[in-house]
């Protein structure tokens, strides 16, 4: 006979370490990742700023630089969403794959 | 007694069917794609070259100045093509291109309409921020996942 509460209760404890593990992953990684922006973005800023008062760099320059900055904080924040995204998909297919192989004990 | 409350379990064996139906076709997010991955190193190694020869007016450097615009166009045309599941790796391309923003699109437009060549502190920052820029295409689409 069929053993589906065992089937069930499989999948979920599965499932449950699948995304667990993901997820402590994803924010481990996204944390580090932003605090690398952070600080790469610090020390433009601070080379930019000296070389701007040395008149290196117009204002004009100075100003388009930082802007960038900000665009690249956007691309950031949507690279981010994208491997948040693609860790979703990693689940996805883990779940496949689990449910797959449960599955199989069945018959 | 009604056979839907007694005879669950055949039930549940349908639930997990369309669970593995539904998780098999509802991707958040596009596959790998190495024309997608080609076209932005390859455009990241000719944008920086532009760039460095950006201390010179563009008038000698006009054609290739249209021949990245078109090419980051059809970059990001290609991206488009994909479908909403590609809005991430579309979106990284909008900025980076978008005229009146501040990465190589607006670089491009700046260094025409001042007509004049670029101050080296200027073109290593401009080149460090597109480079960046090109960097997080290049981050995303390689960790995409590879069928």
């Amino acid at each position: 006979m069929l053993d589906f509460d065992r089937f069930f209760k499989e999948l979920k404890t599965g499932m449950v370490e699948i995304a667990q593990k993901e997820a402590t992953d994803f924010v481990k990684e996204a944390t580090s990742d932003g605090s690398a922006f952070l600080n790469a973005v610090k020390a433009d800023l601070q080379v930019w700023t000296k070389q701007y008062a040395q008149g290196k760099l117009s204002k004009d320059d100075f100003e388009f630089l930082v802007k960038g900055k900000k665009d690249l904080a956007k691309m950031e924040a949507l690279t981010q969403a994208g491997l948040a995204a693609i860790r979703v998909d990693r689940v996805r297919m883990a779940m496949i794959d689990l449910i797959i192989t449960a599955a199989g004990k069945l018959v | 007694m009604h056979a839907g409350i007694t005879d669950w379990r055949p039930r549940k064996g349908v639930t997990g069917i369309l669970a593995v139906v539904c998780l098999a076709g509802c991707a958040a997010i596009t596959g790998y794609d190495p024309t997608s991955y080609k076209m932005a190193t390859d455009l990241k190694a000719e944008a920086l070259i532009l760039i460095e020869k950006a201390q010179y007016p563009p008038a000698q450097h006009a054609a290739a100045i249209e021949s990245l615009r078109i090419k980051l166009r059809k970059a990001l045309e290609y991206e488009k093509g994909k479908g909403e599941r590609n809005r991430f790796t579309r979106e990284l391309w909008e900025i980076l291109s978008d005229p009146n923003g501040s990465l190589l699109g607006g670089f491009l437009k700046k260094w025409e309409t001042e007509n004049k060549g670029q101050s080296p502190a200027f073109l290593d920052g401009i080149g460090k921020n597109v480079g960046e820029a090109f960097d997080r295409i290049i981050e995303l689409e390689s960790h995409k996942v590879k069928d």
